[in-house]
């Protein structure tokens, strides 16, 4: 063997090892997650409410303060994320205003969460006098608006010039060649970010510590604390009691089914919409 | 070639690429021009060099006119200040007239949504949009909304016969665009401009992009139009001009060079650089 093969087949082996090396380390995670959590993937999980230390009870307060959570701060984002998205891709790209917006915007996306976290806490409930539903969904949404933010301009970005000078050369004023050609030749796109964005809040533990706080109880009132999964996992793992660090584990589990689903729909979901036109077509 | 060309040869020998539009217009048998462009600059920004220098030229009226010229000769820039499609990019300027029926484009006041259902646009290549085949062709008259539905889908018929797609896709008229043929798609586009009714229609090398066969029936497409629109063409393929053309215009390096009747230009053109360009000897 010559020594260039030799180097070949070394870089390409020291590629392989890395990947083993990173598969190993999920999969052992996915593998100690799915033993412990799978021994409390019961019916109670759903329907009882997290109890105290040494009862039976679920996680149902938890899942449904979670979804709130999390849907609202989506509702929050997602149309001032795809509005300044819109504004970055279609108004002058390379005035100030605009490179500035897109600097902070890059910030913002890699800014840690706690710090988000603590923002909101002076925000909200230092103003309000209380940890809130409220001041949760506005974490979250802070969290998802510059992921939302960048994915609807790249998407944008991609529409053609040609397609949007045929709208224009038909007469139509700008706006209307936006919402109605641009947003639907950039749809799927713009889905999958904001669908990305909400499996990256779901998640998310420390903007929540400080404003949506947890709660023992059943809630839908924004105005008060809101259960849910992650600080409610952070508060029973850390816990001395087993029944406890068991409710941990599926809750663990539970968050991890469900990113895992949104970024399959995220990766399925344009495909389906495709193949849905492919088969108008035919 | 023909007597008609050969007197326009004798009457007509300047040197300078000033076009004398006047002697064009003598010979046009009371053709009149729908459009007409009057010392017409052009700037991509503020700074740059004029990329259409001092245009003047006529459009006349149920007429074909031809832009030829090498690559970068500014053929497609003047075809798009016609419909004042640059304005879509804030940093370019002209100076100069462009006249439709005699009213200036370049006015404060003119309503460019307007203008732009008044002069079509068919670009080089297809640009279906992104929904059914109906919807693409009822989308400029949604924009205009003074149409009923009923009224719209008259319109929209009349508007794919015309454009000979009608056969082809009244029972798929739900089904996405994006699923037919390129020279289907270009027929599509030519459709949806003329349901809004319009008087002149650009074209920016509408065949390009598309096969032998598909380009045949685009350009017999285009000879039967210019009965009801006046057409301006821009084109690299010298048959094409040839063929379907009343008029050209030979631009070269954002001058118009020459302008005349297309036998003219081919046949006795007074440029030597006309000539050239003709000949295939550069460009």
């Amino acid at each position: 063997m010559t020594l260039r093969k030799v180097k070949n087949q070394a870089f390409i082996g020291f590629c392989l090892l890395s990947v083993l090396f990173g598969l190993l380390v999920l999969s052992s995670v996915l593998y100690s997650l799915i033993g412990n959590g799978l021994a409390g993937m019961k019916l109670e999980l759903f329907t009882e409410l997290t109890p105290g230390p040494g009862s039976p009870g679920g996680l149902k307060n938890a899942i449904v303060g979670s979804l709130i959570l999390t849907g609202l701060g989506i509702i929050i984002a997602t149309p001032l994320g795809v509005l300044a998205g819109t504004w970055l891709s279609e108004s002058n790209r390379s005035s100030k205003a605009a490179e500035t917006l897109r600097f902070l915007n890059g910030m913002l996306m890699s800014a840690p969460s706690i710090l988000i976290g603590l923002f909101v806490y002076e925000l909200v409930v230092v103003t309000t006098g209380t940890f809130s539903g409220w001041a949760g969904a506005t974490a979250l949404a802070i969290l998802a608006l510059p992921v939302i933010v960048s994915t609807t301009e790249e998407m944008l970005r991609l529409v053609p010039t040609t397609l949007k000078e045929a709208g224009s050369g038909l007469g139509a004023p700008r706006w209307r060649v936006i919402t109605k050609l641009c947003y639907r030749a950039a749809g799927p796109g713009i889905i999958t970010g904001i669908l990305l964005a909400t499996a990256r809040i779901t998640g998310e533990t420390a903007p929540l510590l400080f404003t949506a706080l947890n709660s023992n109880y059943m809630t839908t009132d924004l105005s008060k604390p809101m259960a849910n999964l992650p600080v409610t996992i952070y508060q029973y793992a850390m816990s001395p009691y087993e029944d406890w660090n068991q409710l941990a584990w599926s809750g663990a589990l539970l968050i991890t089914t469900f990113i895992l689903m949104i970024n399959l729909l995220a990766t399925v979901l344009p495909r389906w919409l495709k193949a849905r036109k492919a088969a108008i077509k035919s | 070639m023909n007597e008609h060309a050969e007197t326009v040869l004798s009457a007509h020998t300047a040197t300078s690429p000033e076009v004398n539009t006047s002697a064009v217009t003598e010979l046009n048998n009371g053709v009149t021009p729908r459009m007409e462009v009057k010392n017409l600059h052009f700037y991509y920004s503020k700074d740059a060099e004029p990329a259409l220098k001092n245009i003047n030229m006529p459009i006349y009226n149920n007429r074909v006119t031809a832009l030829i010229g090498p690559s970068g000769c500014g053929k497609s820039t003047l075809l798009r200040t016609m419909n004042r499609i640059y304005d879509l990019y804030g940093t370019q300027h002209t100076e100069g007239d462009i006249l439709l029926d005699g009213e200036n484009i370049f006015q404060k006041n003119v309503d460019l949504n307007l203008l732009r259902s008044k002069v079509g646009m068919v670009f080089q290549k297809p640009t279906p949009f992104p929904m059914s085949i109906y919807d693409n062709i009822t989308f400029g008259l949604k924009m205009q909304g003074k149409l009923s539905a009923p009224q719209m889908a008259v319109r929209a018929k009349k508007a794919l016969k015309r454009a000979h797609l009608w056969k082809e896709v009244k029972d798929k008229l739900n089904a996405d665009a994006s699923g037919l043929s390129g020279g289907q798609q270009q027929r599509l586009c030519i459709a949806r401009t003329i349901a809004l009714k319009p008087e002149v229609i650009l074209m920016d090398e509408p065949t390009s992009a598309l096969d032998p066969l598909a380009t045949a029936a685009i350009e017999e497409l285009i000879t039967e139009l210019r009965e009801k629109y006046t057409i301006v063409i821009v084109t690299h393929n010298m048959q094409q001009a040839m063929r379907i053309s009343d008029y050209t215009g030979f631009m070269y390096l954002g001058e118009l060079m020459e302008f005349g009747p297309t036998d003219k230009i081919f046949h006795h053109a007074d440029h030597q650089k006309t000539r050239d360009y003709i000949a295939g000897n550069f460009g």
